[in-house]
C-alpha cells in the first residue's frame, strides 16, 4: 500500500511538486547561465541565483511538511487513524514521496545540468546522486521527522522559526569556540547525520508507532541539542577515523618533520603586514613566530596538506601551556625548509620572550599523490580533463593573462595548474581545491551538485598559440600525523626580522 | 479473533470496555466507565455534552490511550487494533478529518484498496442512496454532506462493527433522515455502536442503551427493557396536592401542580406503581401512566442526575 499512499499524496500535491521543482530548475539554469568563466564581481544574477538557492530549500522543506501534514500524526481526528492503514506503510508512502518528489526532481534537475556543462554521463548521475543522498538523509528526514511533530503549516513555521532562532542564539554563544575550529573534518560532519538520523529513527517511530507527540517532541529536541555539539567532537578521535580510513595508509610512512634552525629567522618583506588570527570576528592579541622547518620524505609527484596542528609551549618550570589548535589546510611546499607560523598570546609571549622554552607541535597531515598531468591550449581550449572537470580557457580582455575556469562534478578537486610555453613553466604554479575536506562522498547543501573554480594565469609573453594551461591532479592517499618538539629555545629568536 | 470473544447469554461481545480512566489535565473525562456491546445490537450511548461518550469511542478505536482499565474491539486489545481489525469496523464521527482536496470519488478510490471485503455494487447502491455527489471536492461539500460522505465510506466493506460519534450532529432533518435510512437499510449483521443526542433518530435503531455521566455508566440495558421499564406518571387526586415525602427511590422528577402528582416511574410494573401511588396523602381519582420516548427517559434521567449531584453538594 505505500505505492497506493503516495498516489494519493501526489494527486493532492502536485502542484507544489511542480512549483519546487521549478524554483529548483530556475536556480541551477541561472547558476549554469554564469557560464564557466566567473567573475568576483556581484550581478543580479548572482543575487537572484543566492535568493533562489535558498528559497529553493525552503519550499522543499514546506513541501516535505505538506506531504506529512496530508495524514498528521498529532490530533485526534485524522481519517487515517480508523481505517486500515499500516503505520509502517504509512510512513514509507512519505518517506518514498520525499525521496521521490522533494529530492527526485532535484536530482534530475542536476543530472541536466551537469549534461549541459558537458560531463561525461557517470560524473554527471555520480554526483547528483550523492548530493540527492546526502541531502536526503542530512535534510530531508530531519524535516520529515519535525513535520510529523506538527498539526498544521502555521505550526510547523512557527516552531522551525523557534528552531532556527534558537541555532542562531546557540552559535552566538559558542562562536568563540568555533571560530578555533581551523578546519571541519568529513567525520564529524558525517557523525552529525549519523546523530541526527539515529534522532530521526527515534522520532518517526514514536510518532509513527506511539503517536506520542509530546514525548517525540522533547526527543527531537535533545536529539538537535546533542547533534549541535557533535561538532564539537574532539579534533583527534575525529582524524582518527579518517587516518585508517587512509587508502595508502603506510604512503606516508617516509615523512619526517623536524625544525631546523640552519634555516634562519624569517624576513618579513617590506611592507608586509604581520599575520593576524581572528576569533569571534576579533583580531585577537597575538605575536607571530616563524618556526623553520624541514620536511623530508615527500617525493616527486606528491603533495603535503597540513590540515591542522596543535600547539603547546613549555616553560622554564615545565608547565604546559596549550596555544590551541591552528593551521590552515593548505599545500607546504616541503622542496626546501620554510617557515612555519605559530601565534602566541602577547601576554605569554611578553612574560617568555627571553626564557628557554620548549614547544611542541601535532601536525595532522595529508599526502596527495599525483595523477597523470594534462593540458589545454591556453587560448580557446575547451574539453573535460579527467579527474578535474571541464575546463575552458581564453586570453583575458586586457590580453595579459590567460583566464581559465573549470567546471566539477562533485567535490572540487586538488589540482595544480601552470601555463607552460615551449616546455616552461610561465610564472607560478597555481594551486585549486588542496587542502579541503576528502570526504568520500559530495555532501553539499547550498547550491548544485557543481563546483567552480577560476584562476588568472599572468602571461609575460606575447605568442599564446603553443601556450598550454597543465592541470595536475591529486588524490588523497594518506592522512597521518607527525608531532614535532624544539626544546630549549628563545621566542624572541624566531620573530621576524 | 471470534473465539477468544466474551460471549455472555450465548451472544458475544463485540466491545467490552472495564473501569476505562482518562484524565485531560485536571479533568477527569472517564471515571471507570464499563459497558459491552452484544454482537448484532445497536448500542446507543447516550449522556450529556462532555459525558465522556466521545473519548469513550476514541479509547475504543486506540485512538487515545487510556489511563486505567482495558477495552476490547472484536476481542483484541483496543491498544493493538491492527489493519486486521480496523478492515472490519466503520468509523464515522463529526470531526473526521476527510481529505477536503480529493473528490468523492477520489477518496472512495483510495480507500477501497484497504478493505478486503469492499463491495463495488454496494458502493454504488448506497451512493445513490445518499445522493453524493462524485466528482464533487469533499471541502466544497457541506457539513451534512460530508457527515454522508463519511457514512458512504464505511459502509460498503459490511463492517463487523460500525461505530458512529455523534453523526447527527449539526445536520438538519432532511440529512438526518437521509443518512439514518441509509444506515438502516446497510446494517444487516452489524454490531453498531451509536452516540448522539438525537435521541429520536435513534431511537428506531437502538436495541440496547448505555446511559454515562461523568464519565460513569449509569446504567445499560436492552432498548425494550428500558421502554418497559420507565413510564411517565400522572396521578389525580380528589383535592390540592401537596409534594410527598417519602416516596419510592425509583419515582423520578416528583412535582404537584394543582391535584396532580407527576413523576416518572424507572422501575414500572403495576403492581408497584399501585402500592406506591397509596403512599400519596388523598384519595386517587385517576392514574395515567404512559410509556416514555428515549428523549423522555434521557431527560428524565439526566434531571435527576443534576438534581442528586445538587442534593449532594447542598
Amino acid at each position: 500500500m505505500i505505492w497506493h499512499i503516495f498516489r494519493k499524496d501526489l494527486k493532492l500535491l502536485w502542484r507544489m511538486v511542480i512549483g519546487v521543482a521549478l524554483i529548483n530548475l530556475m536556480h541551477r539554469a541561472i547558476q549554469s547561465g554564469a557560464g564557466i568563466f566567473r567573475n568576483a564581481s556581484v550581478t543580479p544574477a548572482v543575487l537572484l541565483s543566492g535568493m533562489l538557492g535558498t528559497i529553493s530549500l525552503l519550499v522543499t522543506g514546506v513541501l516535505i511538511v505538506m506531504v506529512v501534514q496530508q495524514d498528521p500524526i498529532p490530533g485526534f481526528t485524522q481519517d487515517w487513524l480508523v481505517r486500515p492503514i499500516s503505520r509502517r506503510d504509512l510512513l514509507l508512502g512519505k518517506v518514498l514521496f520525499v525521496a521521490l518528489m522533494a529530492q527526485g526532481p532535484i536530482f534530475l534537475i542536476e543530472v541536466g545540468q551537469c549534461l549541459a556543462a558537458g560531463f561525461p554521463l557517470g560524473p554527471s548521475l555520480a554526483a547528483p546522486l550523492s548530493r540527492s543522498v546526502w541531502m536526503f538523509l542530512a535534510m530531508d528526514l530531519p524535516v520529515l521527522a519535525f513535520a510529523t511533530l506538527t498539526r498544521s503549516l502555521a505550526q510547523a513555521v512557527g516552531a522551525a522559526i523557534a528552531i532556527v532562532m534558537g541555532f542562531a542564539i546557540f552559535t552566538q554563544a559558542t562562536i568563540l569556540y568555533t571560530n578555533s575550529l581551523f578546519n571541519r573534518l568529513w567525520v564529524t560532519d558525517a557523525a552529525q547525520v549519523a546523530w541526527g538520523l539515529a534522532g530521526v529513527a527515534t522520532v518517526l517511530a514514536i510518532q509513527y508507532y506511539r503517536r506520542k507527540t509530546t514525548g517525540a517532541r522533547w526527543v527531537y529536541g535533545a536529539a538537535a541539542l546533542v547533534w549541535l555539539f557533535v561538532q564539537f567532537l574532539p579534533w583527534q578521535p575525529a582524524f582518527a577515523i579518517e587516518k585508517r580510513l587512509s587508502p595508502q595508509p603506510l604512503a606516508a610512512d617516509a615523512v619526517q618533520i623536524a625544525f631546523d634552525p640552519a634555516f634562519g629567522r624569517f624576513h618579513r618583506p617590506a611592507g608586509q603586514p604581520a599575520p593576524v588570527r581572528f576569533r569571534a570576528s576579533r583580531v585577537e592579541d597575538d605575536v607571530d613566530l616563524w618556526a623553520p622547518v624541514r620536511v623530508n620524505g615527500v617525493s616527486e609527484g606528491q603533495l603535503l596538506t597540513n590540515d591542522g596542528a596543535l600547539e603547546r609551549l613549555i616553560d622554564p618550570s615545565g608547565t604546559m601551556i596549550d596555544l590551541g589548535r591552528s593551521g590552515t589546510p593548505i599545500p607546504w611546499h616541503v622542496r626546501s625548509p620554510f617557515h612555519y607560523l605559530i601565534f602566541i598570546p602577547k601576554d605569554i609571549y611578553n612574560r617568555l620572550e627571553d626564557r628557554p622554552v620548549g614547544l611542541e607541535i601535532d601536525h595532522s597531515l595529508t599526502l596527495l599523490q599525483a595523477n597523470p598531468a594534462q593540458a589545454i591550449p591556453a587560448a580557446g581550449g575547451d574539453r573535460w580533463i579527467e579527474d578535474v572537470g571541464r575546463c575552458a580557457t581564453r586570453i583575458s580582455a586586457g590580453g595579459g593573462q590567460v583566464e581559465l575556469g573549470c567546471l566539477t562534478p562533485g567535490n572540487p578537486p586538488c589540482v595544480t595548474l601552470s601555463l607552460e610555453y615551449n616546455g616552461t613553466v610561465q610564472g607560478a604554479v597555481q594551486e585549486s581545491g588542496c587542502g579541503s575536506d576528502y570526504a568520500p562522498y559530495f555532501g553539499r547543501v547550498i547550491g548544485d551538485s557543481i563546483s567552480r573554480f577560476a584562476r588568472e594565469l599572468p602571461f609575460a609573453g606575447s605568442e599564446l598559440k603553443d601556450a598550454q594551461v597543465v592541470f595536475t591532479p591529486y588524490h588523497p592517499e594518506a592522512r597521518f600525523t607527525r608531532q614535532v618538539v624544539i626544546s630549549n629555545i628563545r621566542l624572541s629568536d624566531w620573530r621576524p626580522e | 479473533m471470534d473465539q477468544a470473544r466474551e460471549t455472555v447469554g450465548g451472544k458475544s461481545k463485540m466491545i467490552r470496555a472495564d473501569n476505562l480512566w482518562k484524565k485531560f489535565g485536571r479533568h477527569d473525562a472517564l471515571r471507570g466507565l464499563s459497558f459491552s456491546v452484544p454482537e448484532g445490537s445497536a448500542y446507543a450511548l447516550i449522556g450529556a455534552n462532555g459525558a465522556g461518550k466521545t473519548t469513550a469511542i476514541r479509547i475504543l478505536m486506540n485512538i487515545l490511550e487510556a489511563e486505567g482499565g482495558s477495552a476490547e474491539v472484536l476481542g483484541v486489545d483496543s491498544r493493538r487494533i491492527s489493519p486486521r481489525e480496523l478492515a472490519q469496523i466503520g468509523y464515522v464521527s463529526e470531526n473526521q478529518d476527510i481529505p477536503k482536496a480529493l473528490t468523492v470519488a477520489e477518496y472512495l478510490d483510495y480507500l477501497r484498496p484497504f478493505y478486503p471485503r469492499w463491495d463495488k455494487s454496494l458502493e454504488a447502491t448506497v451512493m445513490r442512496e445518499l445522493r453524493l455527489p462524485r466528482e464533487r471536492r469533499i471541502g466544497d461539500l457541506s457539513h451534512g454532506m460530508r457527515m454522508k460522505v463519511a457514512l458512504a465510506c464505511a459502509l460498503p466493506f459490511r463492517p463487523k462493527l460500525l461505530v458512529l460519534d455523534e453523526p447527527l450532529s449539526g445536520l438538519d432533518s432532511l440529512v438526518r433522515d437521509e443518512f439514518m435510512a441509509g444506515l438502516v437499510r446497510q446494517l444487516e449483521d452489524t454490531t453498531v455502536l451509536i452516540s448522539s443526542h438525537e435521541l429520536s433518530e435513534i431511537e428506531g435503531v437502538a436495541t440496547h442503551v448505555g446511559f454515562i455521566e461523568a464519565g460513569r455508566l449509569l446504567f445499560e440495558e436492552s432498548m425494550t427493557g428500558l421502554i418497559d421499564r420507565f413510564r411517565e406518571v400522572h396521578v389525580t387526586l380528589d383535592r390540592e396536592a401537596a409534594p410527598p415525602g417519602l416516596v419510592p427511590e425509583e419515582w423520578l422528577n416528583i412535582r404537584a401542580v394543582g391535584n396532580v402528582v407527576s413523576f416518572v416511574d424507572s422501575r414500572f410494573s403495576e403492581d408497584r406503581l399501585g402500592a406506591g401511588i397509596e403512599s400519596l396523602n388523598g384519595s386517587v381519582r385517576n392514574v395515567d401512566a404512559r410509556p416514555m420516548s428515549l428523549r423522555a427517559i434521557f431527560t428524565a434521567l439526566a434531571l435527576a442526575e443534576r438534581d442528586a449531584a445538587e442534593s449532594k453538594r447542598g
